[in-house]
Order: C-alpha cells, then structure tokens, then sequence
C-alpha cells in the first residue's frame, strides 16, 4: 500500500522514512511562500501535475527483468519439482546429442575411406580399360580367330549422295552378335573378316563417307 | 528421526569424500600428468594424413589413357608393437611379394619404430593388408603412376620419379600444370581406432589432364612398323613422325628401342631420348626438296628446266671436292623433277648454284633450319646449320644435296607440312588440350607459295613412279609423294662408307595432302639406303593409315586419271 503524500509537519523530521517524501529544504535567503487557502481546483492549470508520457518498450522489458526476481511464477516453478525430470531429460538430450556426433563423425570415416576404395577401385578399372583396349592386344585376339587387316585399296570410299547412301549406311548399322566372336573361325571365314574389319577401319573415318569391303 | 538425519549424514560425507577423491584425480590429470597424456592422445587419437593428389592422365586425343595416377601405399611398421613377428611376416610376405625372411627382418629390426616393408604397394594388395588389422602395421597413401599400355609413346610421355616428379617427356615438360597440390586431413580415432572426426584441413588439388594430338592406334601400328625394321636392320635408333599437315598436329610418333615407363629405370638413359627431337643427323636427299624449293620460289628453276649432269664418276668438281651420285652414270640432261625423282646428289648442286649461296642460306633459314621448331615436346635440339658466310669453299658442293647441315626429324616434317599444306610453315604440337581447356594452334608464316608448293609436291609423286628411288613404296590406288634419304655419318671430321641414316619423308595425297609421314633410321644393317629400309616402313604406315583416317585414295583432281587407267 503506497502511502499518500501529505504535507510534512511544520517541524519536519530529520530521518527519511522510505514511503515517505523527503521534505523540501527551505531555500535559503527567501521566505517559505505563504500558504494560501481555497480549492486546489481553482489554481492556475500552469500549477497542475501535467501526465506521465506512457513508457517505452525498452523501459518496460527492464523494468519486467528487474521485477522477475519477485515474480510469483518464478517462485513456483523454483519450489516445484517438475524441473527435475526435465533437467534429467535434457541432460539425457544432450548426451544423446553427443552420442549422435560422435556416430556421425564415425560415419563421415567410414565414408571417406569407402571413397577413397572406390577411387582406387576405379583407377584400377580404368587401368584396366586402357590395357584392355590395346590395338595390338585386339589385333592379336582378332587374328586368332581368322581376321585380316584389309589391303589399302580392299578399301573403297563412296562419296555420300542426298538421297541413299545414309539410309543404307543407318540401315546397316547393328548391334554386335556376341555369337559373332564366339564362334570359331572356319574356313572361307577369312574373307567376312576381311569384310568386317573393312567395315569397321571405315566406320571409324565416319564423316560423309562411307565403304564396302574389297 | 534423528537415525534417519545420521545415516543421511553419513551418505552425504561418503559422497562428498569420493567427490573429493575425483576432485583430487582430476586434478592430477589435469595438472601433472596433463602434458603427457595430451601428446600420447596427439599419437593414439589424432593422426594427420596427407591426402595425396591424384596426378592428371594423359590421353589420347580419343581419351584413350596412356597414362595415369593409381592410389598406392607405403607399407610401414613398428617392430615395438608386433607381437608375434613370425606369424605377422607369413600374413604379409605374399601381399608384399618378398621373401618372408625379408619381412621378418623388417619386422624384427631392432632399435626402431619405422621400418618401412614396402614403397608404393598397389591399392588393391594394401586394402588387403588393412583388413587384416595387424596391429603396428600402418599404410601411408601415396599414389603412383602407371602406364597401361606399356611401352607405347614412352619416350613421348617419359616417366616420374619416386618423388612424383616428371623426369622425362611430357611428364617432365608438363609437370606443373600435371602435379596437384596434396591435401592434408586430420582424424581422430576412438579407443578401436575408429575415426570419429574427419577434418579436411587442406583439400587435395587434382592435376590437370593433358589430351594429346596422338591417335593411340595410329601410335600402335607405328611402334609395331618400327619393331619390324628394329628387327630386319638392328639399327641404333629408329624413329617415326605423322602429322596432320593442315594443323600440325603430330598423330603418331614412334621411338625404337622400346621402353617401359612403368619400370623406367630398367632401360638405359639413351633408349629415353625421343630421336623425333633430340637425333640430330645429316638429312641427305630429302633435303633437296628444300633446295628445289628456294629456287622455285625465287624463279629460278622450273620444274621442266634441264641440267647437265657429268657423268659420274667422276662427277662434278667443287673447289677440292668431286661430287658423284649414288649410282654410276653417263653425261645425262635431266629436268628438275627427275633429278628428285633420281636423287641426283649433282643435279642438286647446279640447283643450289643456280640459287647462290646467300639465297641458299635464306631458305634454309627460312624453311626453319637451325631453331628449335618449338614443338611442345621437351629436349628439342635446334641442328647445325651454318650461315653463308661461315662457308667454306666447297660447303655449296654438299650442302644442297643434305650433307653439311645437321638438323632433327621434327625440323624435317615442320619443312614438308609447309610443302604439303600449301606453304605455310608451322610449328607442329602434340598437346590438344590442358585441363580441358584447348590449346591454341601455333600461328604459321607462308614461306611458299600455294602454287610452288603443289608444283613441288607434284615433282615428288616422281619418287614413287618407275625409276624413282622409292617406286617399291607406292601404295595401289594412292596418290603419293616424298623424298628418299640416305646420308653418310660424319665420324672424326670424315663421312664414314659405312654408317649411313636412312630416311624416308611423303606425304598422301598429293593433290590435297591430309597426312605426312617420316621414317628415320639411324645406322640400319644390312641395308642403307632411304629406298629400301624407310620407304617400306612408311608405306606400311601410310598403307595402314590411310583407310583408318578415312583418306580417300584418290581425291576429285586425280580421280579422272585413275579412271582412265592411268596412274595418278
């Protein structure tokens, strides 16, 4: 209960009481103004306290903080026990939450050495890749099974026209048989060697040309 | 109740007593102990690995892979925590491929935590090593280069040292733009040594790939072809060059000996030397073409014009020396085509005095005699070539016909490119592209006219007809022209009578040239002459090439001729 303000006493008191406004020190050199009688109302509106401007926002959230201390929930929630069980679980959260980044750390060790396997992996394949494709490796495996290179001029070169030649050239152009180099060469095979190694040194000029075997 | 407060008490003073001891422990850990436990955590927990950069591949201009980076371990160990040395070395030695009284050594050397088992262990037989889980054997990553097509365009590639250096060729020309920058890691293992935390430090930088001009299977047939004549002729070095005569760009070019840049060192230094660069010889014949081609250029010969040639012996007088053609003759008067067509060695010479000195000496210069042809190969030498004025009384008796000058296979096809792509000198390259990014052609300088150079080319179609000193080497069907050589070896200041360079220089078609080849063959046995032991070996070459590359055999200026039955 915030007491009212009253006029102190003639004498004053020398201790200040909190609650209590200090009393005004009389001004030295001048007289205390002669108290006048009549209604407060009937004074000049110059004399009347003017209103307090409302508080800003910043004021407002200081002065909450400052009376947070005193704020009965705070006292509640302090003297309840609920927050023990969820101290614990938050506790556990963040243990779980370390467990989570050590596993996933772990996971990220994994990987990179998953990845660095499969880089060397790949480099060996495409080793692989390179020695397998060796022309003179090829040529060899090819004359084993009956196939010649053709003479330069087995060759024949057409010159491409609009209409015909790529259309028979699109038309030609098929999917290996496998049955085609499984099967042993016989004889008489040496000249569909001849003709398909033909096709194929042609085939890789490509261009507007295109070749029958000779 | 008051039971009850006592033994409470006496919990809370046992608690608070082991809380003391922890406190006290911790505290000892943390204090006194702290240093040394922090640098055996450093050892055990946290390693920092270097993340090795994978070096660029080179590849063919098809990505075809002629050379490229393969992840490797060094296999290392420490013979103070091997526990059972004897069983570990028999777990090892196969996957190592030693001795197991070699990997015992290793492993029981004493004095020593660091016995390095093996360098550069494939990947595949390390990942092996690794699931095994020994403990105090440790792999160290590294990469190590390999060429998988053995020893296909060595001498072009080279080879890289133990470092990851280039040494040698393209690996050595290009070893900045090839080598990465490696990486750095740091890991932190658990109690089973399982990492827990990855920490790129520094990420590795790849090097840049290098795509080649080269056609691998062009480069094939031409090892194989110099393997023939390394075998008919036992020469000292033989090598080949194909280029694309419209860019420059090499296709092909061949070395023998062969070498095997996955074991560099197995070979000696000079079977590394790529001849298409660093063989400085003589040219002989094939370089009358130069000669020919000055005084055309300069007006002064046309190909219809006759020469008197002596006959020979005894030849034809300069100062002190007597000049004679490799086959005896009688006085003769011979055009300038068929003094190519012959290689007359006197021929030439009244040719090249026609030219005078000084314009000789212009179009040697000019044809790029004498400098390097700036070919983006390493080692490039720049040849022998004198000015007019250092010349001595007789140096014009020898030096139209090739004989005097000293030049490399390279200079030889940069000057024939130009005759073939109508007179445009440019400097030949092998690399198409650098991290994927294009190189830029060489810019050329017309040193002929497009006239004089077809003019030429056509006299050299002579060499392949009958009579020609390479009539055996005409490919059926094709249109082709080129230049014999056969040049004596200078030794101690005089031509040997028995040591020759054989070389032979053409180029298909004529008309409209799409590839030049040149076959040089040092000190061949058994045979010496450019006809006989180069002009096979370039028609092979040529005679394989030509329906790869999609040459048409007879482009539409000579197809009437062919038609009508006559040889183009």
């Amino acid at each position: 209960m915030t007491p009212t303000a009253t006029t102190p006493p003639a004498g004053g008191s020398a201790t200040h009481r909190p609650g209590h406004r200090r009393p005004l020190r009389p001004r030295l050199g001048s007289p205390l103004p002669r108290r006048v009688s009549g209604p407060a109302a009937g004074r000049a509106g110059a004399r009347r306290a003017a209103p307090r401007p409302e508080p800003s926002f910043a004021a407002r959230g200081v002065a909450f903080a400052l009376a947070l201390p005193d704020h009965p929930l705070l006292d509640r929630l302090v003297r309840a026990r609920a927050w023990i069980p969820m101290l614990g679980v938050l506790l556990a959260g963040i243990v779980a939450m370390q467990v989570e980044v050590l596993k996933l750390g772990a996971s990220i060790g994994r990987s990179v050495q998953a990845t660095t396997e499969l880089q060397s992996r790949n480099e060996l394949l495409r080793a692989s890749v390179a020695s397998l494709s060796n022309e003179q490796r090829i040529e060899s495996v090819a004359a084993t099974m009956g196939m010649v290179m053709p003479a330069p001029d087995g060759v024949s070169f057409l010159t491409a026209q609009r209409y015909g030649n790529a259309a028979r050239a699109a038309a030609n152009i098929q999917p290996p048989s496998p049955s085609t180099f499984t099967a042993s060469p016989v004889a008489g095979s040496e000249s569909a060697a001849s003709n398909a190694t033909a096709s194929s040194a042609a085939g890789a000029a490509g261009g507007a040309s295109s070749s029958t075997g000779g | 109740m008051r039971v009850l407060d006592r033994r409470i008490g006496l919990l809370l003073i046992v608690f608070v007593a082991l809380l003391g001891v922890g406190l006290v422990r911790a505290a000892y850990l943390e204090s006194i102990k702290s240093g040394r436990l922090q640098r055996a955590a450093a050892v055990q927990q946290v390693s920092h690995v270097t993340v090795p950069a994978a070096r660029g591949a080179i590849t063919d201009r098809d990505g075809v892979q002629l050379a490229l980076s393969e992840s490797a371990d060094d296999v290392i160990a420490d013979p103070y925590l091997i526990k059972n040395p004897v069983k570990v070395a028999k777990q090892l030695a196969p996957l190592l491929g030693q001795p197991l009284l070699t990997v015992l050594g290793g492993l029981t050397r004493a004095h020593t935590g660091y016995v390095r088992l093996a360098h550069l262990l494939p990947a595949d037989r390390a990942t092996e090593i690794q699931k095994l889980d020994i403990d105090g054997i440790n792999l160290s990553p590294d990469t190590t280069r390999v060429y998988p097509r053995g020893s296909q365009a060595a001498q072009v590639l080279g080879y890289v040292g133990f470092n990851g250096q280039g040494l040698d060729g393209l690996e050595y020309g290009f070893n900045s733009a090839l080598r990465g920058t490696n990486g750095s890691r740091t890991v932190v293992n658990d109690a089973i040594g399982q990492a827990i935390s990855v920490d790129n430090v520094r990420a590795a930088r790849a090097g840049k790939p290098l795509a080649l001009t080269i056609d691998s299977a062009l480069q094939a047939e031409m090892e194989q072809v110099l393997a023939d004549v390394g075998t008919q002729y036992s020469p000292l070095g033989a090598t080949a060059i194909a280029v694309d005569p419209s860019t420059g760009a090499i296709l092909g070019l061949a070395n023998w000996p062969p070498v095997n840049p996955n074991s560099p060192f197995a070979s000696r230094a000079s079977a590394w030397e790529n001849q298409a660069v660093g063989f400085s010889y003589e040219p002989g014949s094939t370089f009358k073409a130069i000669t020919v081609a000055g005084a055309l250029q300069d007006g002064q010969i046309t190909p219809t014009k006759e020469f008197d040639i002596p006959a020979s012996p005894p030849g034809l007088q300069v100062k002190d020396r007597w000049i004679h053609d490799a086959e005896p003759h009688a006085y003769e008067m011979l055009t300038v085509e068929q003094i190519l067509q012959r290689s007359s060695n006197i021929g030439a010479d009244e040719i090249g005095a026609q030219l005078g000195a000084k314009r000789f000496d212009y179009w040697v210069h000019r044809f790029g005699f004498g400098s390097p042809t700036g070919v983006d190969l390493p080692g490039e030498q720049r040849g022998i070539v004198l000015h007019w004025w250092q010349y001595s009384g007789s140096s014009m008796g020898n030096l139209p016909f090739g004989q005097g000058e000293s030049v490399t296979p390279m200079q030889m096809v940069a000057a024939y490119d130009a005759i073939a792509n109508g007179g445009i000198l440019r400097a030949p390259h092998i690399v198409q592209s650098v991290g994927g990014k294009p190189v830029a052609l060489p810019a050329g300088r017309r040193i002929l006219s497009p006239s004089v150079a077809l003019e030429l080319r056509e006299m050299l179609r002579g060499v392949f007809a009958d009579g020609g000193t390479a009539s055996g080497a005409a490919i059926p069907g094709y249109d082709l022209a080129g230049k014999t050589g056969t040049a004596n070896i200078a030794i101690d200041g005089h031509y040997s009578a028995s040591e020759f360079v054989a070389s032979f220089i053409g180029m298909v078609p004529t008309v409209d040239p799409k590839l030049v080849v040149a076959v040089v063959v040092d000190q061949p046995q058994g045979s010496i002459y450019g006809g006989s032991v180069a002009a096979p070996a370039f028609q092979k070459i040529v005679g394989w090439a030509v329906p790869y590359l999609g040459i048409s055999p007879c482009p539409a200026p000579c197809a009437a001729s062919v038609l009508n039955g006559q040889t183009p």
